[in-house]
């Protein structure tokens, strides 16, 4: 009975609370923001690659990486791409180089920029290009990410490509479990295949500097992928344990509770006819009904 | 809420939902960039407690426990959107 009426002065708009749920009351929003932000904190704490008990893997395939992106490439009726595992080398370098010196960007805080990969492992190239992506649960949505993205989606469906390499690589990035892919493109120097000429204004050799770009991993003829040339990812437990999935998880049952405790609160007062000082509930409701509607659209990972 | 009040604060409600909408809509189109959905985030959250002020303040019935409760559903919506963007 207790019970019953500490959840109804919680949750329901009554003489206790002042005709106002205490859950959407001042006072109450602010215990729940606290609350929600112990909690985030927790989630941060287990996450810790240190702690690993939220840990995760993702489940992403350096092969499937690349058929994705020759498969984008013949819709856009360009050539697949050569797998070359020189390239894929080259990406692994840059994604441990990343792991290692605890940076997300193209270029490492030493200056050290994504073409000095592609010289390390003895790659001469005309044309080069560099995609990179982070925290993605599976290749799709990568691959999804950097087609949406203009200038990845240019280094994805360039014709002056020929070769690509990918790695994905899982370590600790700024504290937390990170999955990152690396996708580089490039075109030996001393190829001279017809797809050049049609990126003939950006003629490039290892003397001068390619612009960054995101990069995936390539594969021998694209078609019949050689899936003994490609690295097979780690099979991975669980993208339901992943500290994204269980932070969004979290987030959208407490803002649906709030939208519900609100729709509640209109009704419930315009039955009673209680008149009482107070925010525009109608208000309240679009803002959470927009914050729900980001969060079933929002995606784990980000391009660079 | 009568439905006589609702329609006489109509023209108030939708440029607010026009707002979220373009918010809404925003990350769709920004989903490879978090920087811009971060300042999205920090915009809508803003665009709340602005519309509400302004609302209120035109309606002669602004006090501060009206604002602080914009200010607090503000900071509730924003700390969820961080914490689900930063962990994209």
């Amino acid at each position: 009975m207790k019970l019953a009426h500490a959840i109804g002065h919680i949750f329901v708009p009554r003489t206790s609370n002042n005709h106002k749920a205490k859950i959407i009351q001042s006072s109450g929003l602010l215990l729940l923001l606290t609350l929600y932000l112990s909690f985030q904190f927790a989630i941060q704490l287990f996450s810790n690659p240190n702690v690993g008990v939220l840990g995760y893997a993702a489940n992403i395939s350096p092969t499937e990486v690349v058929r994705l992106t020759n498969e984008k490439r013949l819709e856009a009726g360009v050539g697949s791409l050569q797998y070359s595992d020189v390239l894929s080398e080259a990406a692994h370098q840059k994604g441990e180089d990343m792991l290692e010196h605890d940076y997300w960007a193209h270029v490492s805080p030493s200056g050290v920029e994504p073409w000095s990969f592609f010289v390390n492992v003895g790659y001469k190239y005309r044309y080069a290009g560099e995609n990179l992506a982070r925290d993605f649960t599976n290749p799709q949505a990568a691959v999804d990410a950097w087609m949406a993205s203009a200038t990845h989606k240019e280094n994805l469906l360039s014709p002056k490509y020929q070769d690509i390499g990918v790695a994905v690589v899982e370590g600790d990035l700024g504290g937390a479990d990170a999955t990152i892919i690396v996708q580089l493109f490039g075109t030996k120097a001393d190829s001279v295949a017809s797809t050049i000429s049609v990126a003939s204004a950006q003629t490039l050799n290892n003397e001068q500097t390619p612009s960054p770009s995101p990069e995936p991993v390539v594969e021998k003829p694209a078609v019949e992928s050689d899936s003994s040339l490609v690295p097979t990812s780690v099979p991975s437990p669980s993208e339901v344990e992943s500290p994204f999935n269980v932070a969004r998880v979290m987030s959208l049952i407490t803002v649906i509770v709030l939208m519900v405790v609100f729709i509640a609160d209109i009704i419930i007062i315009k039955r009673k006819n209680v008149v009482r000082p107070s925010s525009r509930i109608f208000a309240h409701i679009s803002f959470l009904g927009m914050i729900i509607a980001i969060l079933l659209i929002v995606k784990a990972g980000s391009i660079l | 809420m009568s439905k006589r009040k609702f329609f006489q604060h109509l023209p108030h409600y939708l440029p607010l939902v026009g707002i979220y909408f373009v918010g809404t809509l925003a990350f769709v189109l920004f989903s490879y960039d978090r920087q811009f959905q971060i300042g999205i985030a920090f915009a809508v959250a803003v665009a709340h407690v602005t519309w509400g002020l302004i609302h209120h303040y035109l309606h002669h019935d602004l006090s501060f426990e009206i604002m602080l409760e914009y200010f607090v559903i503000s900071a509730v919506g924003l700390t969820v959107l961080l914490s689900v963007i930063l962990r994209t």
